[in-house]
């Protein structure tokens, strides 16, 4: 896409030399001029916007925890299903990063809940569905001591691929995030 | 799928070396020596080199210009030629496992269609969602059990056994799906490796 796009100007900046240089041009430039470049017409990638609208409802941290569990972490989303078909399923993966890019926490959300077209669903990590926590593992524990999780992380729903009820399968993202490497201090 | 991933590699250094014998003896002209060399050069660390040894003649490697027909030609032998599985049970349900909010049920029967007896086979399931990815762990269910020459043995959930699934997570996506399980996910079975009585042991 970019050296299809640069190859005009990379014309424009041959002729303009050739007109630079004293009124003797250059052979090359001329066969340039006349090799006109075939004009491929790239279908632009689709854009999860398109499909979904994606509103973060709720992040919050619950550092009580319970007996076993140091904490919890809801995460919720709201998916609007935008597009005229009926979506069967999402793969989607869930990111929060410290506001110094560490990767604090990373789960891919992979869900098969149907999503009729125009409506709208709760996503992600909330009620019974929260996600529990452990100190014990480094990233977890800067993740728990965050005071505002608002203000001192950046949360991220990345939506991979959505399967419609029809078949179709639209791809955002190849490859699936092999996510946190959770390494468990002793 | 595993056992072709871990091929690969072996089939592109067979590939190069059949292109180089080639060109240095000219085409149909490699001794059976060469030929063997390169098919055990595709197994991974030697372990599986008696199931592969002679699956491809010296004439089968080189006897014509054709590359990608010589790498076809070559019979590299896969879990299918040691055992055979027959997936008997493949569902979840709300049954409790152990204290967990339901149950997955992954049963099987693995045959033993070689000449030795098994010692042990090591096989794991995965579940794949409509994206082809994995719905959370994947699934051991090896069995060390010596199997016959022609006998079965049972992998998995048999008797009172269970896979447990809390309501969390991919667990819960499995849980969701439980009376979809067919047409929402995919159940894989990989056989990695099998112990046989007389020591050998074969990588897949």
């Amino acid at each position: 896409m970019l050296s299809r796009s640069l190859f005009p100007l990379s014309l424009t900046f041959s002729l303009f030399l050739a007109g630079c240089s004293g009124g003797v041009v250059e052979p090359e430039t001329e066969s340039v001029d006349e090799a006109v470049p075939t004009v491929i017409e790239v279908p632009p990638e689709p854009q999860v916007d398109e499909f979904l609208e994606v509103n973060l409802v709720m992040f919050e941290l619950d550092n009580e925890g319970s007996r076993f569990i140091d904490g919890y972490l809801f995460v919720e989303y709201e998916i609007r299903n935008l597009s005229g078909k009926g979506i069967e399923a999402i793969a989607a993966t869930l990111t929060i990063e410290s506001k110094a890019g560490e990767l604090l926490y990373s789960e891919n959300l992979n869900s098969e809940s149907g999503l009729a077209p125009g409506a709208a669903a709760s996503y992600g990590l909330y009620g019974d569905q929260r996600a529990p926590l452990l100190r014990r593992v480094p990233q977890w524990d800067l993740l728990l001591d965050l005071e505002d999780p608002g203000a001192d992380a950046v949360v991220d729903l990345e939506i991979r691929k959505l399967m419609f009820e029809d078949g179709d399968l639209v791809v955002f993202r190849e490859d699936v995030p092999e996510g946190i490497k959770i390494e468990v201090e002793e | 799928m595993k056992s072709k991933n871990n091929l690969l590699p072996g089939l592109g250094f067979l590939l190069g070396l059949t292109l180089l014998l080639s060109s240095c003896s000219g085409a149909g002209e490699a001794d059976s020596s060469s030929s063997e060399s390169s098919v055990s050069a595709s197994t991974d660390g030697g372990e599986s080199e008696d199931s592969l040894a002679g699956a491809g003649s010296s004439s089968d490697v080189s006897s014509t210009d054709d590359v990608s027909e010589e790498v076809d030609e070559i019979a590299i032998k896969s879990t299918e030629d040691f055992v055979r599985i027959t997936l008997v049970e493949f569902s979840v349900s709300n049954q409790k496992c152990s204290f967990g909010d339901g149950s997955l049920e992954i049963r099987a029967v693995l045959t033993n269609v070689t000449d030795k007896a098994i010692l042990a086979a090591e096989v794991d399931a995965d579940i794949l969602d409509v994206f082809g990815e994995s719905i959370g762990r994947g699934f051991n269910i090896s069995t060390d059990e010596t199997i016959a020459p022609g006998a079965d043995a049972n992998l998995g959930t048999w008797g009172n056994s269970c896979f447990r699934l809390s309501n969390r997570g991919d667990d819960r996506r499995l849980l969701e799906m439980k009376d979809e399980l067919d047409t929402k996910a995919n159940l894989v079975i990989s056989v990695t490796r099998i112990a046989f009585d007389d020591g050998e042991v074969v990588q897949f």
